[in-house]
Order: C-alpha cells, then sequence, then structure tokens
C-alpha cells in the first residue's frame, strides 16, 4: 500500500504542470532577416500589428522540447504544386531563398505534417516565404491525432474572421511575415497531445498563392 | 440693368452651380463639418443650441442651416446627408457671385463679369463652397457689408447704412476673425484718403454722401442683429456678453496656441505653386497675377472703389500672412479681395493691348487662364490620381486639411452592419477611445443612442470592457482587448479616421459571428 502511495505521488509530481524552475526559452534558432530597413509600401488592409524590428520576447516551454517536425513527411491538400517539394517544408532550411520555398495554388489550401507518433506540443513556428513583409490570410493552425483530422481536432490559431475556410470564426489577429527579423509566427500549442499539425492559408496580401518555407513543431514525447 | 451683363451674369451663376452643386456627398465629412452638423443638431432637434465662445464660431451656420433644411421639405435629422448642410455653403458660394451685381455701375460691367467669371471658376472658391464651414459665410457678409458701405457713402441713402450695418453685425455673428476683415476695411479708408492727398494734391474727387445719423443707424443694426443671433433669438442672455467673452481664447490661438501655426507663406504656396510629389502642380496665379495688374491700376488710377478695394486687399492679407494661425479656408477672405482686383487687371490688360495681334495674345492668354481655372477646379472636387485615390481626399489637393479619409466611412458601414444584427440595434453600446479627435464620427454615429466617446481608456471602466458589443479604439491607445483570456473580442481591422490617425474596431465575438452570417460568400 506505501510502495502504491509512493507511486501515486511520483505520478501526481509528473503530471503537475511545469514549474518555473522547468522552463527555459525555446531553442528556436531563426533565419536571418530578408530584408533591412523599412519597406516603403506596407500592405493596410489587415487586422496585424505594425511590422517590427523589435525582436519577441523568449518564449517559455519545458526543458528539452526539440524540433519534432524536422525531416518529418509533409502531406498537402494540393498536389499539384506551382514550385517547390513538400519536403522543404520540414527540411531545417528556414532562408528565404527561393530554393526553400514551396508554392500551392490559389485559394483554400493546407499542408500537414506527420510527427509520426504523438507529442506535446508547446509551440508551432511557421514561416510563409518572408522575403518582403506580407500577410497571409484566413491561416488556421490545428492539431489532431486523426490523420483526416475529423475527430479530436484543436485549432490553436485561427484569423480567419469572415470564416471563408467553414472551420470557425477566428479571434485572431492577421500577422506580417516579417522579413525584418526572420521570427517566423510563433503558435503557442499548450502541450496539447497530437500527431498531425495542419496548416491552412488563403493567399496573402501580395499573392493568390500560398508559400511556406517552414514548419517547426517543438514538444517532447507525448507517452 | 445692361441685359448683357444680366445674361453674362445668369451664365456664370450656372458655371458656379455646375462647378459646385454636384455630387456634394462625394467628399467624407470634414471633422470640422461634423462638429457644425451636430451644433446643427442642436437647434433643430433639442432646440437647446447656445452659442459656445470657446469653440466652434458663430450662430449664423446653423441658424441659416434651418431656411436651406425647411426648404428641402425638412424631416429626420438622422436622414440628413452631407449634400443638406453643404448646399447652405452652395448657396452663399452662388450668392457671392450674385452680389457683385451691386458693384457693377460703380467697378465696371466688364470688371464685374471677369470678377464674377473668376469667383465662379476659382479652384478655391469652389472648394470651400462646397464645405459646410463659417467661411464662405464670412466672405459673403464681408462682400455685402463692403458694398453697402460703399453705396451708402455714394448715394447717401441710409437704407444702405441699416443694410450694411446688418452685414456687419452677421459678420460678427459668423465668425470672430470678422475683426480682421473690418480692421483691413478701417484701413484701407484711411489709407485711401492719405494716397488720394498725396497723389492727387487734394484735387477735388469723391464727396462721401454719409452721415453721422446713418453711422449710427447702421451700427444699431449691426448690435441688434449680432444680439439676435448671439442670443439665440432672445432664449440666452449670457450670449451677447459670451460673444465678446471669446475673443480671449480666439486671441490665444491667433498669436500661435494652437496646432495650426504655418510659415508666412502658407497661402501664397496654396494660391501661387502648390506641389506634392506625385501629385499635379496646382496654381491660381493667373488670377494673383491679374489681381497686381488690377491693384498696380487701382493706385495709379483715380477710381476710388477700386483703390478701396486695392488697399483693403492689401491689409487683410498683410494681416493674414502675419498671424502665425492659419488654416487654408481663411485665405478667402483677402483672396475674395484679389478676385474684385483680378476682374479689374482683365480688363485693365485687355484695354492696353492696343495693336490687334497683341489683343489676340492677350485673348488667347485669359482664354488659357480661365480653362486652367475651370479644370483645376473640376480636377480638385471630381477626378482622382493615377492610382485611384480622390484628389478632394488628398494631400497633393492645396486646400484639402486635416481631411477625414474614406477609411472611416468603411468604418462606419461596418458598425452600421453590426448595429443591423445585433438585438439593440442602435441602442447597442458602442465605446470610441481616442486622444485624438474623433470628429466627425459623432456624425456618422447619429443613429445610435448608447456611444461613450473618451479621451483614453476610461480606468475604471463604467462597464466592464467584455460587456461591451463595439469600442472604437487609437491604435496609439494599445488596447489590445482581443488578447484577454476569454476573447471576449476580436479586433476586426483598422480604420484610418484621418493621415495618421488610426483606429482599431473591437466587436464582441458573438456580435461578430452574427454580421459574418449576414455576408455573401466569398469568391476564390
Amino acid at each position: 500500500m506505501r510502495k502504491l502511495m509512493i507511486l501515486a505521488a511520483l505520478l501526481a509530481a509528473t503530471w503537475q504542470p511545469a514549474a518555473a524552475d522547468d522552463l527555459a526559452p525555446l531553442p528556436l534558432v531563426l533565419p536571418p532577416p530578408a530584408m533591412k530597413g523599412t519597406p516603403q509600401v506596407l500592405p493596410t488592409n489587415t487586422t496585424a500589428l505594425p511590422l517590427t524590428s523589435d525582436p519577441r520576447p523568449p518564449f517559455l516551454a519545458p526543458k528539452g522540447v526539440v524540433n519534432v517536425a524536422l525531416g518529418k513527411p509533409v502531406t498537402a491538400s494540393d498536389t499539384n504544386l506551382i514550385n517547390g517539394d513538400l519536403k522543404l517544408i520540414t527540411d531545417g532550411k528556414k532562408e528565404a531563398y527561393e530554393e526553400n520555398v514551396v508554392t500551392l495554388r490559389r485559394g483554400l489550401r493546407w499542408v500537414q505534417i506527420d510527427l509520426q507518433a504523438e507529442y506535446k506540443l508547446y509551440a508551432i513556428v511557421i514561416w510563409h516565404d518572408f522575403n518582403i513583409p506580407l500577410v497571409y490570410r484566413d491561416v488556421i493552425v490545428q492539431l489532431s491525432n486523426d490523420p483526416e483530422f475529423k475527430t479530436g481536432v484543436q485549432t490553436i490559431f485561427n484569423n480567419d474572421q469572415k470564416n471563408t475556410a467553414g472551420l470557425g470564426i477566428g479571434t485572431d489577429r492577421e500577422y506580417f511575415e516579417n522579413s525584418l527579423t526572420g521570427a517566423g509566427k510563433l503558435i503557442a500549442a499548450k502541450g496539447i497531445p497530437s500527431r498531425y499539425i495542419r496548416c491552412y492559408s488563403k493567399g496573402s496580401t501580395d499573392s493568390a498563392l500560398n508559400s511556406y518555407i517552414e514548419v517547426e513543431a517543438y514538444g517532447l514525447p507525448g507517452q | 440693368m445692361n441685359r448683357w451683363l444680366l445674361a453674362g451674369m445668369v451664365l456664370l451663376l450656372g458655371v458656379g452651380l455646375g462647378l459646385r452643386a454636384p455630387a456634394l456627398r462625394l467628399r467624407p465629412m470634414h471633422n470640422d463639418e461634423g462638429v457644425n452638423a451636430m451644433n446643427f443638431r442642436r437647434l433643430y432637434v433639442t432646440n437647446d443650441y447656445k452659442y459656445n465662445p470657446d469653440e466652434f464660431h458663430g450662430p449664423t451656420l446653423p441658424y441659416l442651416t434651418l431656411p436651406d433644411v425647411w426648404l428641402q421639405g425638412g424631416g429626420d435629422f438622422n436622414e440628413f446627408t452631407e449634400a443638406t448642410y453643404r448646399s447652405v455653403t452652395v448657396a452663399f458660394g452662388l450668392g457671392l457671385i450674385l452680389l457683385l451685381l451691386l458693384l457693377a455701375a460703380d467697378f465696371g460691367r466688364a470688371q464685374t463679369l471677369w470678377a464674377a467669371a473668376l469667383t465662379a471658376l476659382s479652384p478655391a472658391m469652389v472648394f470651400y463652397s462646397r464645405y459646410y464651414i463659417h467661411e464662405m459665410l464670412l466672405v459673403f457678409f464681408t462682400a455685402w457689408t463692403f458694398i453697402c458701405c460703399w453705396r451708402c457713402a455714394n448715394s447717401g441713402r441710409a437704407a444702405w447704412a441699416v443694410a450694411g450695418g446688418i452685414g456687419l453685425g452677421l459678420m460678427y455673428a459668423t465668425k470672430e476673425t470678422f475683426v480682421l476683415a473690418l480692421a483691413a476695411m478701417v484701413l484701407a479708408a484711411g489709407t485711401s484718403a492719405l494716397w488720394r492727398r498725396w497723389r492727387d494734391g487734394g484735387a477735388p474727387g469723391f464727396q462721401p454722401r454719409w452721415n453721422w445719423r446713418q453711422v449710427f443707424a447702421a451700427l444699431t443694426a449691426a448690435a441688434v442683429t449680432a444680439a439676435v443671433f448671439f442670443s439665440s433669438f432672445f432664449t440666452n442672455s449670457a450670449g451677447p456678453l459670451d460673444a465678446l467673452r471669446t475673443y480671449l481664447p480666439w486671441l490665444r490661438r491667433a498669436s500661435g496656441a494652437t496646432t495650426h501655426v504655418h510659415p508666412w507663406n502658407f497661402y501664397f504656396e496654396r494660391l501661387l505653386f502648390f506641389h506634392v510629389r506625385g501629385g499635379p502642380i496646382w496654381s491660381e496665379g493667373f488670377i494673383v497675377a491679374l489681381a497686381l495688374a488690377g491693384f498696380i491700376g487701382a493706385v495709379r488710377g483715380r477710381l476710388l472703389l477700386l483703390r478701396l478695394i486695392a488697399f483693403y486687399t492689401f491689409w487683410l492679407t498683410l494681416i493674414y500672412t502675419v498671424l502665425p494661425y492659419k488654416t487654408p479656408w481663411c485665405l478667402l477672405g483677402f483672396y475674395h479681395g484679389m478676385i474684385l482686383l483680378a476682374g479689374a487687371g482683365a480688363v485693365l490688360l485687355w484695354r492696353a493691348c492696343r495693336p490687334a495681334w497683341l489683343k489676340t495674345a492677350a485673348a488667347l492668354a485669359l482664354a488659357a487662364g480661365v480653362a486652367h481655372l475651370a479644370w483645376q477646379s473640376y480636377r480638385s472636387n471630381f477626378a482622382a490620381d493615377s492610382s485611384g485615390v480622390p484628389y478632394f481626399d488628398s494631400a497633393k489637393n492645396p486646400y484639402v486639411y486635416s481631411q477625414t479619409l474614406p477609411d472611416a466611412l468603411r468604418l462606419v458601414f461596418t458598425v452600421e452592419a453590426l448595429a443591423h444584427v445585433s438585438a439593440q440595434g442602435y441602442g447597442t453600446v458602442m465605446e470610441v477611445m481616442t486622444p485624438e479627435s474623433y470628429w466627425p464620427l459623432p456624425w456618422y454615429l447619429r443613429r445610435f443612442t448608447n456611444v461613450g466617446y473618451w479621451d483614453n481608456i476610461p480606468h475604471p471602466p463604467p462597464v466592464p470592457i467584455g460587456s461591451v458589443p463595439i469600442m472604437i479604439v487609437s491604435t496609439e491607445l494599445h488596447a489590445a482587448f482581443d488578447e484577454g483570456p476569454d476573447k471576449t473580442h476580436l479586433m476586426a481591422g483598422y480604420f484610418a479616421l484621418r493621415p495618421q490617425v488610426f483606429l482599431e474596431l473591437y466587436v464582441q465575438t458573438n456580435l461578430w459571428a452574427a454580421y459574418v452570417k449576414t455576408l455573401p460568400p466569398e469568391k476564390d
């Protein structure tokens, strides 16, 4: 009985939320900025906060998190790519060079990463093409253990305010692909256990096409 | 009256009307226009309009809007449009052309027609005739007063003295800056007398026929007229005293305690050569050049009326140039004098060109100048630049000043649509928070009955922020109402009220969801 109590106490300790001492800044390596200075003309018809070259505050996640999406297989709603290869999205190369960009056709499109196992995810970081400051429309990020995304879907980011994607009204703001810092868009995932990540978009202020450079997922093994 | 003069005036009135009256709703209300329209609301709806000595200028504008509204059938204040108000200033802009008929006998028929043509076509006169502010009324009443005084002095008839007095009272009750025009008139009379003595050596000339009884009648008429308006037709006893007290705050502004401080050449830049990168060149130099010819003709000639106009224009231009407080519409006062001088200048120029070839060249130059004015008037009110931005709303236009942007109408449209899906309709609670001027939003949001206006985010808020369905907040306040843990609101968009003044629209998520259902499906 005493052994059982000790085991229960150990389990409880394991399930407690991470204490401050257990947290550390995300081991995120940013690509170099794509441009310097303030661009003359910025998109205006957007809910995005103004573009800034200030660094993002450190994001704290449990110690030991790594990019569990690195090298993992990627699928997409669109098999007829404009350019690039879906593998580029998880190849670890984040510089805003043309050879790192994969482009899907116009309209609402998604890319999906199979982490090949369940992970507790704490942050998703997305780099669309950030060669110039632009705003991607209807960005939605969902997590699930179902590859079809029919069950157990959790939406962790949605700025589709007019529900054009039909996935619910988004309450998040749009954001600039920050070519001044190369910071990407960091989305908190709150330790949700998932195997699949799906990222939607519907063109940008610059083009109707959907371009990606990299998606990273920071997590710990789920089991 | 000469039938050619009459026919010419009718034609020029038609031209003036054609440039002033169409599409009065095109340009969004300027913040001052919004203030004036809501002042009219106090007169028309709640019947509690009182002259405010600290702000908003004189009472003639709201009171003279009344007959205009009645002529248009009256009705619900909320249904009045931009055109309802601007038609008042259009009427006074046209009246300024008509007034010249009273001057024709002494000024000369050709000179009168030229002055009428230049008034009808001047881009500044056209632009601000379509602007619901006090300036066009002030210019009209000033011209009326000037003409009546002249006719009284010329004819000795007391009726002109009384009419001039009424004009003076209306000037007073229109805008505080009437004192500048009055000072210029007095200075012009004095300078004219001195000039005559110096140049003509006391030779017999014009003998004014006024007498002190007429002066007394004129001043009495002026005092009564001003008192009637300032006292809100004898319902506000403090009004006439406030009409004197008002000069304390306005003197502070005139001396520079305001954001409207500009260099001495502010008006000349707009009238002579105005060019913003990427925009066209604007110039009313044609009128100014003719005015210069008219001025030279006036001081060299013996026509007292022209000399009075010349010195009046000189002094008023000098006064407005020296004063640090400047807004572009203030130029109308002295520019009207320039237009009258230009009318005389055009005739002088024509008569000075003796040989036929020179007359032909002068005719071509005058025609080109007139056409250029007409084109600029059209462009400043109805045309757009190559990127589709209308000049009436562009910094490339010399007469656009702190103008409300069309984006503000997109905000109003969205808020109206939200009200239509809200159970509370126009009773939906809305809070507007901005340290900058929020005008003309109160006029655009006039149908809403529960709007609060704040110059900051109130601490503590009168009601919990989470329960306010709609909030319009300046980006300067970094409100981030969409980042609360409960996600009660989303930030539905940025809207530019004026250049560099941006507002965020926060909407409760459930209200937004109801609104989204009403939107047509988006096409790929």
